[in-house]
């Protein structure tokens, strides 16, 4: 018999919550955000640090949506390629004849 | 920067617009988290033909790669796919490889102008999508003829590995030793070609897999590291110049992390050839997308002759064999995986 995993719906309703007001901030600020990040200089940050957060935020919320969709990944034995076979050692060897 | 310049730059968003972006980003992203590079091509141009200036077009859009390459590289470091210092290496090598291909690019510009440096950029685009686009194509129908479970080495790898030229590096990873003197062209070709046409993995990841001898895999999850380094830089540049509209990163960020993790989860379904098959398609109807933008710049530098009205359908159908290319490629992804998906969904029933 197969343990069902319980679905994480708190995680993805509070990261969905947070993803929902990130993106309402954005559409209410847009112009402030747009003529402060187009200064350039300094504020450089604010677009960078902008992407980050909503990455982190958002990116959750997308990865725990599809996990509450019963989209998960299959585990694989290996994803290693093949290596070369180490060169054959064709130094001469000192010998010992008795 | 005056204001007048500022609302130029910046345009007004509609709801039809918002939503194109969210779906090119999401099927973008698709496409990244599972070939390890793509959508960027469609969504320039995209943006573009919402009235975003080009720059901003561009900026834009690189503020959007670097996050989906973080969020898509950490998901495919969980599985295990990804070789942080392969693609730390290779991400360095390909600053120097941007910064000649910079360099080439301005040297075309003060040669030829822009017709010329267009012409070059699509001649280019061209050239290396049907010749690296038509190897990984050939060898991922071999390997889906073969009735190998594993990937196969390619040989040129496997003999490169052999040559112990100093300094040997090894990817524990990756399972290679190689020399790193191979891993500079791999490196400099992808941040040339990401410097000439924006899209560096279509040579990063099959340098990784036939030069260095990665897995389709690896090569392909190591790639969003490279694209995530690239990015980063990139868009940092772009932001000191006050580029970005982060309205229209965020939107097709919105959608693009949707797409990547679900790419990501994707290469763990199906099997190993089939990130080739993906990439070689998309490379070529890539390919003969930009074959069809040629004649603009041609005309433009007095070697051809075609009417305006020519010149109209063909960018337009040039730039819907791009849409296309990238449709495609979602619709080979997603029927590979519930293709994948079906016999586990079967197994479970019969088990209960």
């Amino acid at each position: 018999m197969q343990v069902q995993k319980k679905k994480p719906m708190g995680k993805l309703l509070a990261y969905g919550l947070g993803s929902a007001i990130l993106f309402s901030c954005v559409y209410v600020f847009q112009d402030l955000l747009l003529t402060t990040s187009a200064k350039g200089g300094a504020y450089t940050i604010l677009p960078i640090a902008t992407v980050f957060l909503f990455s982190w935020v958002h990116g959750t919320f997308a990865g725990t949506l599809w996990e509450v969709l019963g989209v998960n990944a299959v585990k694989k034995a290996s994803v290693t390629a093949p290596v070369a076979a180490p060169r054959k050692d064709t130094r001469p060897r000192a010998t010992v004849n008795a | 920067m005056d204001m007048m310049s500022e609302a130029s730059r910046f345009i007004q968003l509609d709801p039809a617009g918002i939503i194109f972006l969210f779906i090119v980003g999401f099927i973008g992203g698709l496409v990244s988290g599972f070939i390890g590079s793509g959508g960027a091509f469609v969504l320039t141009p995209g943006m573009m033909s919402l009235g975003v200036p080009g720059t901003v077009a561009v900026a834009s859009n690189m503020c959007h790669k670097f996050p989906k390459a973080l969020v898509g590289s950490i998901k495919r470091y969980k599985y295990g796919q990804v070789d942080i210092k392969l693609g730390l290496y290779l991400a360095a090598f390909a600053g120097i490889g941007v910064q000649i291909g910079i360099k080439i690019q301005n040297y075309i510009l003060s040669l030829w102008g822009p017709a010329g440096s267009d012409l070059y950029v699509s001649i280019s685009f061209v050239v290396v999508l049907v010749v690296v686009g038509g190897i990984v194509m050939a060898d991922a129908v071999k390997s889906a003829r073969s009735s190998c479970s594993e990937e196969q080495t390619c040989s040129l790898a496997l003999r490169l590995q052999k040559i112990e030229l100093w300094p040997m590096m090894t990817f524990k990873k990756a399972n290679l030793r190689i020399s790193l003197w191979f891993l500079l062209p791999v490196g400099l070709a992808t941040g040339l070609l990401a410097a000439t046409i924006a899209v560096g993995g279509f040579v990063g990841v099959p340098g990784m897999i036939y030069i260095l001898g990665a897995t389709s895999l690896v090569a392909s999850a190591t790639e969003l590291v490279i694209a995530f380094v690239m990015g980063l830089a990139g868009s940092v540049n772009w932001a000191m110049q006050g580029m970005i509209d982060i309205r229209l990163t965020l939107i097709i960020l919105g959608g693009s992390l949707l797409g990547v993790q679900l790419g990501a989860i994707g290469t763990t379904f199906v099997k190993e050839h089939m990130i080739k098959v993906v990439m070689g398609t998309i490379m070529l109807i890539v390919a003969v997308s930009r074959g069809l933008a040629m004649p603009k710049y041609l005309v433009k530098l007095g070697m051809m002759e075609a009417s305006e009205a020519t010149l109209d359908l063909l960018s337009k159908v040039s730039f819907g064999f791009m849409v296309v290319s990238l449709l495609v490629g979602a619709v080979i992804i997603l029927g590979s995986m519930f293709l994948a998906k079906r016999p586990t969904a079967a197994q479970a029933t019969q088990e209960a």
